[in-house]
């Protein structure tokens, strides 16, 4: 946990020596979700029609990236299993997996137990303190973190290929014998109160929660996932040691090993810490969808959280194109031209460069496994709000009216593509999009389906994805600030919910 | 909140990137005898310097050019000009119009950008292997031939004005460290002035000035290209020359001046209070050399900073650890600047504990005559330091943005290639001597410091109310 401090605190520091022409933000693809493959009634849920099991021969030439699926044993095609990329450029090994079993399943009462236990893996475990812990990851260069989602736990892992066999051996200790001492409880309780403390001063970190609390409602993705001051208080070693027991399981991980490792190698690492070591509970937890509140009244789809700030930090939110829709990629080449695309969007250019309404504007498809959403973010000036939300207004019934030209259409689907290899170009990002999109139909192959998924999408699907979202009605709208103009319908919201 | 942190993740790396990553915490894993980047250099005719970083991992490559100008270079009274121009940059020239050069670098799958420091300004592309030449074409183009209107450097004035809104002023911790930053240098000191600007200094800023920096200092002579990727040199050779190889220096370049006198004055706290402050947080900056002004103490204080500011090191051990009086800490040094560098410390006071004694913690702590690092201590984290820089190849435009920041801010590209070897030569004195020249309160110079409190507007705990009448 201690980037936690690091993270923050350097950044506030440091940040005034270096800025940007752009804003930072990273257009990545789908998070994918296995939790809701299951809720999926229509459509099919592949680019490619056949499911393509261990051991069948790639039926694309010219891979995104060379992926493989392996099972614990050689013999075993169908059993458990994880992805494999060997290579050998660099001697690193990196692993990336995930549990099923993220905030979403923390109780209200316990709000941010799932992060607060991933920030226990590091601080002891079976012989050592947390301080021989860290030292002995340190002084061999291993680089291990967790951190929670509301759908997951997520682990990543990095070691020099000479460091291997100790770097395994504590990473297999931290998920299976965490000492869960009380000082390093009482540490990380300590950090985890002074880090919700501190986001609120935050305008852009208000605005997620307004967002959060209301684009979920009665749902727990709509609670804090980094705990409240009371449950963060509440938390006990009982809790966390349930939550540990409950949460760390072989039968809801999911696993990628790139880098400096053979497939058998592989193979052996994953049978060792991920399938003989973790208990075998195959507990499954039945949660409600959080679909997108339609139906609610029209004066209740904007929400005001008074703030004494210059700028206004705006969120708009549409329901979501679940990732396994057929429609999936050509709601991401609608993105990608509506918002997503950086200096390529339509709002970028309407926003900020005609009119220099904003330093940035962004729209990105949030993939959860329970309800998927449509996000667009800016923030601007007090007195321009209403200015801003007429024009993304209008933005939108123009791609719902006329069709993209070729080649707007075409350099949005070569981005898309092409930025794909690019995205890999380290172990730890390989590892990271791959995880992403474990759990599809198209397996290891899903980049290689998605790229001509994508090379198919036309005009006029983009389009019509533009007519879903405009048919949705007045998207929910969440602004923190003191927004100039009239807002006759608007929720005021005071105290923003699950804080305290 | 899981939202939050996915959506600004790219921004934190990269900031910490520049931070942690920079030349200076590299090191050579493989042997101690290689280099850490194997990176080739040449210089064309018209003073253009180019450096390879071969890297055939994917089939695209990383594409750098760095400017020999900054924030420093701002004229008295236009403090964010340097920035102000980075933005124009992407306003376009014949060949390219305004708002084309992204868009044409998106729709090859690539990404780009460009950022402003104060000692240099950078630009960057990464884009499939096939696309390079239209990557380095485009920027050739505009180092000499960028086409300003007037309409659009007002509207880009208004987009720098949002950005400062919501980079600093909206931000009460980024608006506390201008604050000290500005005090610490003092104003006979360019780096007293953020890079960014001030608020009435930016909306100052015109259509003239801007075109008067960009040619007193957008020249081949003035430039440094980094390459890494899927290239070689010899392919890399043939690129620069079709390309940059073409352009003429239209002007010889005047020297850079700047002033850069310290101020003798005593540096009073800064205490920066704001009603949206629940978690009150400690800050310290402290000058210190840059590599470029002291190899040997810049070194030591590499080595010193990854031993005192790591979570298994004696500041956090001692004051979150053991005395429980902070819930984080944390310290730092960044080696890159022309002029002097900064030392960072910052500590997040446990709930009910007043900052004054925090601070008086930590100072009873670096004062403590045994604060020393041992032998034993000094091998285990340069052993860290030297492994450490294999990860830093894992990645495309990782080694370029290292080798840029050091290679703009002073030091050769023999330094970042040997710097394991370096670090292996500092000795035990060598980092006790800069923990006491330079960060020890009792026996470094108090006009090189400068502390900051960020607090509540009401102080939530009664201690904190006596901490702060004690302090006025």
């Amino acid at each position: 946990m201690r980037l936690i401090l690091s993270l923050s605190v350097l950044i506030a520091l440091m940040a005034p020596v270096i800025v940007w022409a752009q804003t930072q933000i990273e257009s990545e693809l789908p998070h994918s979700d296995p939790l809701s493959h299951a809720t999926i009634e229509d459509g099919p849920s592949c680019f490619k029609d056949a499911v393509l099991e261990a051991g069948d021969t790639a039926p694309y030439a010219d891979r995104v990236v060379d992926a493989a699926y392996l099972t614990a044993d050689a013999e075993d095609k169908f059993g458990n299993g994880f992805w494999h990329v060997e290579d050998h450029s660099l001697p690193i090994v990196t692993i990336a997996a995930r549990f099923w079993s993220g905030a979403v399943l923390d109780p209200e009462s316990r709000q941010g137990l799932s992060i607060f236990l991933t920030s226990l893996f590091d601080e002891g475990a079976g012989e050592l303190t947390a301080q021989q812990f860290q030292q002995q990851l340190a002084d061999e260069n291993i680089s291990m973190s967790f951190f929670s989602t509301r759908d997951t736990i997520e682990l990543r892992f990095k070691t020099l290929t000479s460091h291997k066999d100790k770097a395994v051996e504590m990473l297999k200790s931290a998920l299976t014998e965490p000492r869960f001492d009380e000082d390093a409880i009482e540490r990380m309780r300590a950090q985890h109160l002074s880090r919700l403390k501190n986001a609120q001063k935050s305008p852009d970190w208000r605005a997620d929660r307004l967002m959060l609390s209301y684009m979920y409602p009665d749902h727990p993705y709509a609670l804090n996932s980094g705990g409240t001051l009371s449950s963060l208080a509440a938390i006990t070693k009982l809790d966390i040691e349930g939550a540990w027991q409950a949460k760390i399981d072989r039968n809801n991980v999911e696993v990628v090993i790139v880098g400096d490792i053979s497939a058998d190698e592989a193979r052996g690492l994953y049978n060792e810490v991920f399938v003989e070591a973790l208990p075998d509970y195959a507990s499954s937890q039945e949660l409600p969808l959080a679909p997108y509140p339609l139906d609610t009244e029209v004066s209740e789809r904007t929400y005001i959280h008074p703030y004494d700030s210059p700028q206004s930090h705006i969120r708009v939110v549409w329901d979501g194109v679940d990732f396994y829709n057929q429609a999936y990629p050509a709601a991401l080449v609608f993105n990608h031209i509506f918002g997503g695309g950086g200096f390529s969007s339509r709002l970028m250019e309407e926003i900020r460069e005609k009119r220099g309404l904003t330093y940035g504007v962004s729209t990105y498809l949030d993939e959860k496994s329970l309800g998927d959403r449509f996000i667009l973010s800016l923030s601007t000036d007090n007195k321009n709000v209403k200015e801003v939300l007429e024009l993304i207004r209008f933005e939108l019934e123009k791609l719902a009216q006329e069709l993209v030209s070729e080649d707007e259409l075409n350099d949005a689907v070569n981005y898309l593509t092409g930025s794909l290899p690019i995205s890999m170009s380290s172990t730890d990002r390989t590892a990271s999009k791959l995880l992403s999109v474990m759990g599809t139909c198209d397996g290891v192959y899903y980049y290689d389906a998605l790229v001509e998924a994508l090379k198919s999408v036309t005009a006029e699907d983009v389009r019509d994805i533009a007519r879903i979202f405009l048919q949705m009605g007045e998207p929910q709208t969440f602004i923190v600030g003191q927004p100039e103009g009239e807002f006759p319908e608007a929720v005021t919201v005071d105290v923003l919910e699950n804080i305290e | 909140m899981t939202l939050h942190i996915s959506r600004h993740l790219f921004y934190k790396v990269w900031v910490i990137l520049l931070i942690t990553l920079a030349f200076a915490n590299l090191s050579n894993s493989r042997a101690e005898s290689q280099l850490s980047f194997d990176a080739q250099d040449f210089t064309l005719e018209n003073g253009l310097r180019v450096i390879v970083v071969e890297n055939p991992r994917v089939p695209a490559v990383a594409h750098m050019i760095w400017y020999g100008v900054g924030a420093i270079d701002d004229p008295l009274g236009a403090s964010g000009l340097a920035h102000y121009l980075e933005h124009l940059m992407f306003k376009g020239t014949d060949q390219v119009p305004s708002g084309e050069f992204s868009k044409r670098i998106k729709s090859y799958g690539g990404s780009d950008n460009a950022f402003t420091s104060y000692d240099y300004t950078a630009y960057f592309q990464i884009v499939p292997k096939d696309k390079i030449l239209d990557a380095v074409t485009m920027e050739a183009d505009r180092m000499q031939n960028l086409k300003l209107i007037v309409e659009e450097t007002l509207s880009e004035n208004k987009v720098i004005q949002e950005e400062r809104l919501q980079v600093v002023d909206n931000e009460p911790a980024r608006r506390l460290t201008e604050q000290m930053r500005s005090a610490l240098f003092g104003s006979d000191h360019v780096y007293h002035r953020p890079v960014i600007g001030w608020m009435d200094e930016i909306k100052s800023l015109t259509y003239d000035q801007a075109v008067a920096f960009y040619k007193s200092a957008y020249e081949p002579a003035n430039a440094t290209v980094v390459l890494a990727g899927d290239i070689t040199v010899e392919e890399a050779q043939k690129l620069v020359s079709a390309t940059y190889g073409m352009l003429e220096n239209e002007k010889e370049l005047s020297p850079r001046q700047h002033q850069v006198v310290l101020s003798d004055e005593p540096r009073d706290k800064v205490v920066m209070t704001d009603p949206s402050v629940r978690q009150p947080v400690f800050y310290r900056q402290i000058i210190a050399p840059s590599y470029k002004m002291d190899e040997k103490a810049s070194l030591s204080l590499q080595v010193l900073s990854e031993w005192l500011g790591r979570v298994d090191g004696p500041l956090y051990q001692t004051l979150v650890s053991d005395k429980k009086l902070a819930s984080g800490i944390g310290f730092s040094y960044d080696p890159n600047a022309l002029y002097e560098s900064l030392a960072f410390l910052s500590a997040w006071p446990q709930s009910g504990v007043a900052m004054e004694d925090l601070e008086n913690a930590i100072d009873e702590f670096l004062n403590a005559p045994d604060l020393k690092i041992d032998e034993a201590t000094l091998n285990r984290i340069k052993s860290r330091l030297k492994e450490s820089v294999i990860f830093e190849r894992d990645s495309l435009i990782g080694p370029a943005m290292i080798i840029g920041h050091a290679i703009m801010s002073g030091a050769t590209l023999d330094d970042v290639e040997n710097w394991a070897s370096k670090i292996d030569t500092v000795t035990v004195d060598d980092v006790n001597d800069v923990l006491a020249n330079y960060i020890v309160p009792a026996t470094s110079n108090p006009q090189h410091r400068i502390t900051g409190y960020l607090l509540p507007e009401v102080p939530e705990m009664p201690e904190m109310i006596e901490g702060e009448e004690e302090q006025e």
